[in-house]
């Protein structure tokens, strides 16, 4: 298995997410490339980490959804390969128009840094195969745009289809305004793709990914990609 | 070609949550500015060099569907003149 992470000038996310894949992915070849150069045509998972690309310049995520780096990303969805977007990665994918909605400044008016509860609402991916619907993580968010929007067709679609993977949650699993720190619709905190090949989060899984420190969570999703290999390999 | 001055502005579309604006808005209250609502939007000037104006003005509205403006959110107001 080959696992890259895309490093965009604002990047931050990436040696932890590095770090994080070497210990979810054992065996994975890792590798850290920058956007400029990105050769994704033997890859198996692609990571857009967090950081501010670009320095969120314009708005989060926009401009780092112009590079040519994003071509890659289409081809490698294109021929069945893993996309994962954290944090940052998840507002590049939005602005890229790979997943839908947008993003606006969180509606407690500042950056939020702190442990939340999420709920995983769909197990339709690979990357949540090793959760049961309904099964309560708790990850670490840090951002300032993380207010995710959709029209309510648009929400309607994604449930429909069985796309959107996380809601904040309390730790009791409970969807409720009071547990959703930054005014997403309908408390989304992950969405994914077509197929579920594609997942972006607002959470830092790469943040939660070592029980030394106490927090797990995160690896259950990062492992998630080796059911892929496990089933033969990308479509 | 003639050189063109474009000013994009670019607002909220109404109805959407402006937290910025609020938090502003909040501010003026503290210095005693009571104000009924503040929106902070963007303004985008770009220079370019265009055949007519109606061409500079199809340039950059291409550059607000494809970069510049999130339709989700935000619209915009364009104004293009001679420089």
């Amino acid at each position: 298995m080959i696992a890259d992470v895309v490093v965009f000038p604002g990047s931050n996310c990436d040696f932890d997410t590095l770090e994080a894949l070497r210990l979810a992915l054992p065996g994975a070849t890792l590798r850290r490339q920058w956007h400029g150069e990105l050769d994704l045509s033997r890859s198996d998972l692609c990571v857009l980490p967090g950081g501010f690309a670009y320095g969120d310049y314009l708005r989060a995520g926009a401009l780092a959804a112009r590079s040519p780096a994003l071509r890659e990303v289409r081809r490698l969805i294109e021929r069945g390969g893993l996309v994962l977007g954290i944090c940052n990665g998840f507002q590049v994918l939005v602005e890229a128009g790979i997943l839908p909605g947008a993003f606006q400044t969180n509606d407690v008016q500042h950056f939020l840094c702190r442990d939340v509860h999420v709920r995983v609402a769909s197990s339709e991916s690979p990357f949540l195969s090793g959760l049961r619907e309904g099964a309560v993580l708790q990850l670490p968010i840090a951002h300032q745009e993380g207010n995710y929007r959709v029209t309510p067709r648009e929400f309607e679609e994604l449930s429909s289809e069985g796309r959107i993977a996380l809601q904040y949650c309390g730790a009791d699993g409970e969807i409720v305004p009071r547990e959703n720190p930054n005014g997403s619709y309908h408390s989304i905190a992950g969405v994914l793709g077509a197929h579920g090949r594609v997942l972006g989060l607002m959470p830092h899984p790469e943040r939660a990914a070592w029980p030394e420190i106490g927090r797990a969570d995160g690896l259950e999703i990062l492992r998630g990609a080796l059911s892929v290999v496990a089933e033969g390999g990308r479509a | 070609m003639p050189n063109y001055r474009a000013e994009l502005r670019i607002h909220l579309r109404s109805g959407v949550l402006d937290p910025a604006g609020e938090a502003v808005q909040s501010s003026l209250g503290h210095l005693g500015f009571a104000v009924d609502r503040v929106e902070v939007g963007k303004l985008l000037t770009v220079d370019l060099s265009a055949s007519s104006p109606a061409e500079a003005e199809e340039a950059l509205r291409r550059m607000a569907k494809e970069l510049l403006v999130n339709p989700v959110l935000e619209d915009y107001d364009l104004e293009v003149r001679a420089r």
